[in-house]
């Protein structure tokens, strides 16, 4: 019972905490300008991030390492430092998208500009962080998050062709607009395989202290969380299909974005959306900030959890403090959240296979592993991901610039 | 490097399309945003969105123009061609009648009415600039 209460908010957690910034914008653009031709991209990422996911997991389950400090250890500083410093200078970008995405909501919920929002905003990320524990952030934040099913539900109620929406899930190449076409392929895996999430999940199940006995709840956990949790990004791009590519609108603005729920659910839509919007970027801000104080504190040797009381975790209770103002400057600089948010998820594919390589050797190291290292699936997804990580990396700079803007 | 150049460069000798080709992207984006805005409009009317967040989309809607048109102002090359210069005024005219859609918001709905026709009288010579 008690395992299966475990799984039950393992997969709850998930889905609450797999739509934010990025898998909004990028679901919403791809249905709005290609209907549902993007689904397969959304059930390509999903798959393989449910695989790397269950792959941290069981490396600190198995290890009681998290990814970055199995990485420094198996590689040593000196490679260490190219990787970390790459997904720390795209975590302040995350970060700096998701407080400008909470801040995006509050302005449209109350007409007064973004600006505003952003100190508010960092100030509570910040204080969450520093009072809350990571059990009591995850869960609470994440069960909020389940607001986000309601795209899943327009997607029902606004009757799309099941048809046409299955055909979405067989690749196609675009018969127009191909290089924003690639750009939102490219954007969607960014948005999807999240390098922040494998060493937050890692640094996760150490905090919960995971033993081997904890793989195989891991791996429903991983499956179910992630598989439901794409079925919520591909209920945005259905309801983006359906509300705005029949009208012509492009979901250029997040305020285009919010039309997408009123014709399903009325006046609730709009509220439905914001709510959304604020509950996934500010899950995402705290998943974000904490996963850079983990990468550095595990990196550097330091004493790191979110469990620490502030006082005798001090550098890493000082990172994600600087990590917070740093973005709120960013934010209060002008970045606009949404196009900051298209850039991020395009420059993930360009550093994820930096960052996935090395994982593939680790899974394979029965030092680390033990009897639990990767079988041939597992070999291949990743095999897959870095490869294709690689081929998206070469097209990413021509697309961001032709199909970026 | 190397590779970073190339690819790069394929993105610079790509970027050089005919004025005809610049014209219809525009189009499209200016349609996206004048759409858009009306539908906000449709929204508000019918009390299923609150003002404050009408006036958000009507604001980024004359902004989306207003960059619309600088994105055309730039390009030099395609400026003397008569139906860019022809899109380009009623871009003008697309962004200043969003911004009275915004302004019409808490006035009555006859003044909200002339700024609709303005705004599709725009957006339909915007679509006919980028058809001949």
């Amino acid at each position: 019972m008690k395992n299966a209460v475990r799984v039950l908010l393992g997969v709850v957690t998930s889905i609450g905490g797999f739509i934010e910034a990025g898998s909004i914008s990028t679901s919403a653009q791809a249905g709005a300008l290609f209907g549902f031709r993007l689904l397969w991209a959304v059930a390509l990422a999903a798959i393989c991030v449910a695989f790397l996911i269950e792959m941290s997991g069981r490396l600190a389950a198995v290890s009681h390492h998290t990814l970055a400090a199995a990485v420094r250890e198996r590689f040593g500083v000196t490679f260490h430092i190219g990787p970390i410093v790459a997904e720390l200078l795209l975590d302040i970008l995350v970060l700096t998208a998701e407080i400008g995405g909470v801040g995006t909501a509050l302005q449209l919920l109350t007409g007064r500009p973004v600006r505003l929002w952003v100190l508010p905003t960092a100030f509570l990320v910040w204080l969450l962080l520093w009072v809350g524990n990571f059990d009591a952030i995850e869960n609470s934040v994440a069960l909020l998050g389940l607001v986000t099913l309601c795209f899943v539900v327009a997607a029902y109620r606004l009757h799309p062709s099941w048809p046409d929406v299955a055909r979405g899930f067989v690749p196609s190449v675009a018969d127009h607009h191909v290089a924003r076409y690639g750009f939102l392929a490219v954007s969607i895996c960014g948005a999807t395989i999240s390098p922040y999430l494998l060493n937050f999940y890692s640094s996760g199940a150490v905090e919960e202290k995971w033993t081997e006995k904890d793989c195989a709840m891991n791996r429903v956990v991983a499956s179910l969380g992630m598989g439901f949790g794409a079925v919520v990004a591909m209920g945005v791009l259905v309801t983006a299909a359906m509300v705005l590519q029949p009208r012509g609108i492009a979901a250029d603005a997040f305020s285009q974005v919010a039309l997408v729920l009123t014709p399903a659910f009325g006046r609730w839509g709009f509220y439905l959306f914001a709510a959304s919007l604020a509950i996934g970027c500010l899950g995402a801000a705290l998943e974000v900030a904490l996963n850079m104080a983990y990468l550095l504190g595990q990196s550097l040797g330091w004493s790191w959890g979110e469990n620490l009381r502030p006082k005798d975790g001090t550098r890493f209770s000082l990172v994600f403090t600087l990590a917070i103002g740093l973005s709120a400057v960013l934010v209060l600089l002008g970045l606009d959240p949404l196009r900051l948010t298209l850039f991020s998820m395009a420059l993930t594919v360009i550093i994820l296979p930096v960052l996935v390589l090395p994982f593939l050797v680790l899974m394979n190291d029965e030092h680390y592993v033990g009897r639990h290292t990767n079988g041939w699936l597992g070999n291949a997804v990743v095999g897959f991901v870095v490869v294709a990580g690689f081929l998206m990396a070469l097209v990413a700079i021509p697309l961001q610039i032709l199909g970026g803007s | 490097m190397r590779l970073l150049g190339v690819s790069i460069a394929l993105a610079v000798v790509a970027c050089r399309r005919p004025p005809s080709d610049v014209l219809g992207e525009s189009a499209e984006r200016a349609h996206s945003w004048i759409a858009g805005a009306e539908m906000t409009a449709d929204l508000w009317t019918s009390g299923r969105v609150p003002s404050g967040f009408a006036q958000v989309a009507l604001r980024d809607a004359q902004r989306g123009l207003e960059a619309e048109r600088a994105r055309l102002g730039r390009k030099t090359e395609v400026m003397k061609d008569p139906r860019v210069a022809e899109a380009v005024s009623a871009l003008d005219a697309a962004s200043v009648a969003a911004s009275r859609m915004g302004a019409a918001l808490t006035r009555g709905g006859d003044e909200r009415a002339a700024a609709r026709g303005e705004i599709r009288s725009a957006d339909h010579r915007i679509q006919m600039a980028a058809r001949r």
